[in-house]
């Protein structure tokens, strides 16, 4: 009679166990996706309207291994970086050629960005802008 | 906090409860004579385990509380093999649940304030450097490692799992920096380090401590050429060890071939590997295996008895847990934004995984036996109190750097 | 490589750095864990069977320990083998004494298993059940007593034979000549499967190989008996050449070697089934010559020689020579006769007779009967057995009035019984251990078979003096208890 007992439990916990492990790879699954995707949703908007997202830190240059590749001959090969700091966004120019300017303004240092700032990286311009999302889930 | 979560969290502590109940009720018919006993103490240990999942769960902000779900499921999981095998084992082993549990929260608090405060190599350096000292001057030996301490002829703790948590945050705070500013004297203390476990003959966790280090030096100072000759070093140790030492070259020619010497040293792990052969898919059930013909069965073989009793799907089903428990920590030490407690969580985190492999790789005989134990599920109350702490930390660590993000 | 301004970008620059590495380094986790459950996988897969069944795992006693072991009977329902209930333990008996060693074997957890408990072991433990019904009552219940196993050997045969050997080393098959069901397996000198544990050591050492079941695994040249074999293969060859006849000189030259006749043989003309009746070497390695070895190579294979035999246990191959580099008739000439690299077992020599009774048709040997679940259930031996038409009838009658003229008026005189009519062969194989081995094969009643015998009796010495007595003793023996019935 406990042989039987023990068999039904055995398929049971196992059950259960892999029940268990499939929740956790769900949570495993959404983690990843929000962790690249991290920040409070901002990205950069090109003239042509196109939507560039931004991550947690982002290198803008013309080098493929940049998490933004623009194919500008004025555009150095690692040109300006994008990097969030507490609940901001700042932007910072790598040393580039031809300089990276805000709101019309050549920056030095890091600055921090807004809204509707507009940028201009070699010879294009690029808007922030921002979007709604949920705070990271856990 | 996000409804899908909280679902799950809630789905996990029912899994948690009923694997506990049914487990149990199974385990007091099965043991009739400690029916009784059995079933009280099961009581008691879903009680602490909610206690302690509430606690974390509605008062302490943003706590991961899988840190102490899966944890608990493992250690609920041994407990019930535990008691299985040897009921007196069983019991003290909820004790040192009780105890790791109410230290989880503690070590969570503790991390939490004051993590940042305490930021000295040396300091870190020279408690480890103490408690690997005690063992060399007043161990006792135990399953062939002298790392036993003794207190009043009764209590018995592993100074060794204390030093683990001061080595890892030595480690951190040294290399905080990104870089090693004086290599020389790094590389001495390390290798005192060893030596002081070698002396002890746990040659385990000399590894362990060995290649924690590397992966940490290489983590913060992306130098691979490090990690590669130190890898290199731990190599030829190895193979001069198995030359010089018969201990050492017993295990591996038993790793080898042990079907060669079944009766002699081949005889642990061919157990382990009959056990495990025995279960099947869907294992024998519970009760049904026989873990008397395992030795060490309680503390670095009890993997074998579970897969015995749980099959194949059950062995898996542990690796991914143990596994889960490892991703959660690189997380923690990927969302932190200050580099100590980065390296803090990686480094606990790589010493838990690489224990877990060890151990796990030595019993289904993937890489030889060694001396570790599996945390959670062996019986030992050094090793789970300190597994909790440790856990804790990662914990205090994540609470931490949430609170900066929302601050800021 | 610091071109960045400190705090701010340098921080996160090297912040990205860290997270690098420590994806990286999880990704090596990845691995290892990724390997660990590959291994178990493969561990799972292949390396399982071969641990459950290893004799140091200790959970196959352990099991079977739990487990009644089933019954073993003769055909008649006399108990052979059993297992006791002493409250503590189970014990097995073993009912009839060393006549049943070597066949019944031992289960011992200290040395193994053998024989028909080896071979049965499925049975006798219940655990080849293949129905879904009684798996299912099985895994319910669990397992708790094992079949009983109904044989085809008659014991107090069994027991006859086995006395009648003396302790020599030999053997005797016996076969029901319609069915081939076997009668009598007898290895001698046996041993009693109750104390092999206790005289393991001597049992294994001692000389006359007591463990050996040599009905099934002893190889012995058939001498003279095999020419029952080359009879059949020139009169299923040559038509007429019954009414041939043939001249000896006492001796025949071949190549270099002189094949003699036995001393008792005078050298003149003999029909074929004369030479036969006096067992002429030298005729019938003429004989085996002018059939030549594809031939005769397939008429031995045809009576079982170099193939597989399908039985319940282990049996080793016979062996007839087939072509070869150095092919000579010198070797085919020896081989028509039964010696030269011909060998064969004791089991294959009693289906020859079981041929040749039974008009050349082949039925192979099988020594379960019926097996019985604890439920009550019968079981028929499904694979019971394998049909074959060997020679033609006409052939296998007239090679047995042949073999009915060698017991009367030929080499096989001690086997003459006084109301029935015996059919046989004898053998006296040349070999290189010392005397000839003493062969007896044959059947009766010549014309309605019972019963098919073969005795071996090593280095006994003369077929006809040693061997034939015995199968006569046997056999009247066998009528005897038929008729008490």
């Amino acid at each position: 009679m406990y042989e039987l007992l023990a068999q039904l439990a055995k398929y049971l916990i196992i059950g259960l166990l892999y029940y268990l492990l499939y929740n956790f790879l769900k949570i495993m699954i959404m983690d990843i996706r929000e962790y690249d995707q991290e920040g409070p949703g901002y990205f950069l908007q090109t003239e042509e309207g196109k939507e560039i997202p931004l991550l947690k830190v982002t290198t803008i240059g013309r080098a493929v291994d940049s998490d933004i590749v623009i194919d500008d001959p004025y555009l150095s090969s690692k040109h300006a970086l994008i990097y969030k700091k507490g609940n901001s966004l700042y932007i910072q120019d790598l040393k580039s050629t031809n300089g990276t300017f805000l709101n019309g303004v050549k920056i030095r240092k890091p600055v921090k960005l807004k809204e509707n700032d507009v940028l201009v990286l070699g010879s294009k311009k690029y808007i922030l802008k921002r979007r709604e999302l949920n705070e990271p889930s856990d | 906090m996000s409804p899908q979560i909280e679902n799950i969290y809630n789905k996990s502590a029912a899994v948690f409860a009923i694997t506990g109940i049914v487990n149990f009720l199974l385990l007091s018919y099965f043991n009739k004579a400690l029916g009784l006993g059995i079933f009280y103490s099961a009581l008691i240990f879903l009680a602490v385990f909610f206690l302690c999942y509430i606690v974390n769960y509605k008062f302490i902000e943003s706590s991961d509380t899988y840190l102490f779900i899966i944890p608990s499921l493992l250690v609920e999981l041994g407990l019930t093999m535990l008691c299985r095998i040897n009921p007196d084992l069983f019991k003290r082993q909820l004790l040192f649940y009780i105890a790791g549990s109410f230290l989880f929260i503690f070590s969570t608090l503790l991390t939490k304030y004051f993590i940042k405060k305490i930021n000295s190599p040396m300091l870190f350096f020279i408690l480890t450097f103490i408690f690997l000292l005690l063992p060399v001057l007043f161990g006792v030996e135990r399953g062939g490692a002298r790392n036993w301490i003794l207190i009043n002829g009764y209590f018995s703790f592993q100074p060794s799992e204390i030093a683990k948590l001061f080595y890892v945050f030595y480690l951190a705070s040294n290399l905080r920096e990104g870089r090693i500013e004086k290599l020389h004297r790094l590389v001495l203390e390390i290798f005192s380090i060893i030596v002081l476990l070698i002396l002890t003959r746990d040659l385990g966790g000399a590894m362990l401590f060995y290649l924690t280090a590397l992966f940490m030096i290489f983590i913060a100072t992306s130098r691979y050429d490090y990690f590669l000759l130190g890898f290199i070093v731990i190599v030829l140790l190895g193979g001069a060890s198995f030359y010089r030492m018969p201990y050492v070259r017993a295990r591996v020619l038993a790793w080898l071939d042990p079907w060669q010497d079944v009766p002699g040293r081949g005889y642990q792990i061919a157990q382990s590997l009959f056990a495990i052969a025995q279960g099947g898919f869907f294992g024998t059930g519970l009760g049904l295996g026989h873990p008397d013909y395992i030795p060490a069965v309680a503390t670095d073989f009890i993997f074998s008895a579970f897969t015995e009793e749980f099959g194949f799907l059950g062995g898996q089903a542990l690796i991914l847990l143990y596994f889960l428990l490892v991703y959660r920590g690189v997380r923690i030490s990927l969302f932190s934004k200050d580099p100590y407690l980065s390296l803090i969580s990686a480094g606990l985190t790589v010493f838990f995984g690489l224990q877990v492999f060890t151990i796990i790789g030595g019993v289904i005989k993937l890489i030889p036996v060694t001396g570790v134990t599996l945390p959670f599920m062996s019986y030992g109350g050094s090793s789970m109190v300190i597994s909790f702490t440790a856990f804790g930390v990662l914990n205090g660590v994540w609470i931490s750097t949430r609170r900066e993000e929302v601050m800021e | 490589m610091d071109i960045y301004e400190t705090g701010g970008g340098d921080g996160i620059i090297k912040m990205n750095n860290l997270k690098k590495n420590i994806k990286t380094t999880f990704y090596i986790f990845c691995l290892l864990f990724l390997s660990l459950m590959s291994y178990l996988t493969y561990f799972q897969l292949y390396e399982r069977q071969k641990l459950i069944e290893s004799s140091y795992n200790r959970r196959l006693w352990e099991q079977e320990s739990k487990i009644k072991r089933g019954t073993i009977y003769d055909r008649n329902g006399v108990t052979l083998a059993e297992t006791i209930d002493l409250g503590t333990e189970k014990k097995r008996i073993y009912i009839s004494g060393e006549a049943f060693g070597p066949l019944l074997g031992y289960s011992s957890m200290k040395i193994g298993r053998s024989g028909l408990e080896s071979a049965l072991n499925g049975e006798l433990l219940g655990i080849a059940q293949k129905e879904p019904l009684s798996l299912l009552r099985q895994k319910i219940y669990g397992l708790s007593q094992g079949n009983d196993v109904y044989l085809t050997v008659d014991a107090e045969l069994q027991k006859k034979a086995y006395s009648l050997l003396e302790g020599k080393r030999g053997a005797v098959v016996a076969l029901e000549p319609e069915t081939g069901a076997v009668l009598i397996m007898v290895s001698s000198p046996g041993f009693d499967s109750n104390k092999v544990e206790e005289q393991w050591e001597k049992l294994k050492g001692d000389r006359g190989l007591p463990l050996l079941n040599r009905a099934l695994t002893g190889l012995y040249p058939p001498g003279s008996a095999f020419k029952v074999v080359t009879l059949s293969g020139v009169l299923e060859n040559f038509t007429g050449i019954e009414k041939e006849k043939f001249e000896t000189k006492g001796y025949i030259k071949v190549g270099g070697r002189v094949i003699k006749d036995d001393n008792s043989i005078k050298p003149g003309e003999y029909s074929l089934k004369e030479a036969f009746a006096v067992s002429s070497n030298a005729i019938f390695a003429g004989l085996g010559l002018r059939l030549g070895r594809d031939k005769l190579l397939k008429i031995a294979g045809d009576f079982g020689f170099n193939s597989k035999i399908p039985f319940e246990m282990y049996v080793k191959k016979s062996q007839f020579p087939g072509h070869s580099l150095m092919d000579s008739d010198v070797q085919l000439a020896e081989d028509s006769i039964g010696q030269g690299k011909v060998l064969t077992t004791p089991l294959l020599m009693a289906s020859i007779a079981q041929i040749i009774a039974n008009h050349g048709v082949y039925h192979s040997p099988y020594i379960i009967d019926k097996v019985k679940t604890p439920l009550g259930q019968v079981k028929v031996n499904n694979l019971r057995t394998v049909r074959k038409t060997v020679i033609s009838p006409q052939t296998a009658d007239i090679v047995r009035d042949y073999m009915v003229e060698v017991v009367e008026k030929g080499t096989g005189k001690a086997a003459r019984m006084k109301d029935i009519k015996v059919a046989g062969k004898t053998g006296t194989a040349e070999n290189p251990h010392g005397e000839p081995h003493s062969w007896f094969i044959g059947f009766a009643p010549a014309q309605d078979p019972a019963i098919a015998i073969a005795v071996i009796v090593e280095n006994g010495g003369s077929g006809g003096k040693v061997a034939a007595p015995i199968a006569r003793e046997i056999i009247e023996y066998y009528f005897k208890i038929r008729n008490r019935k």
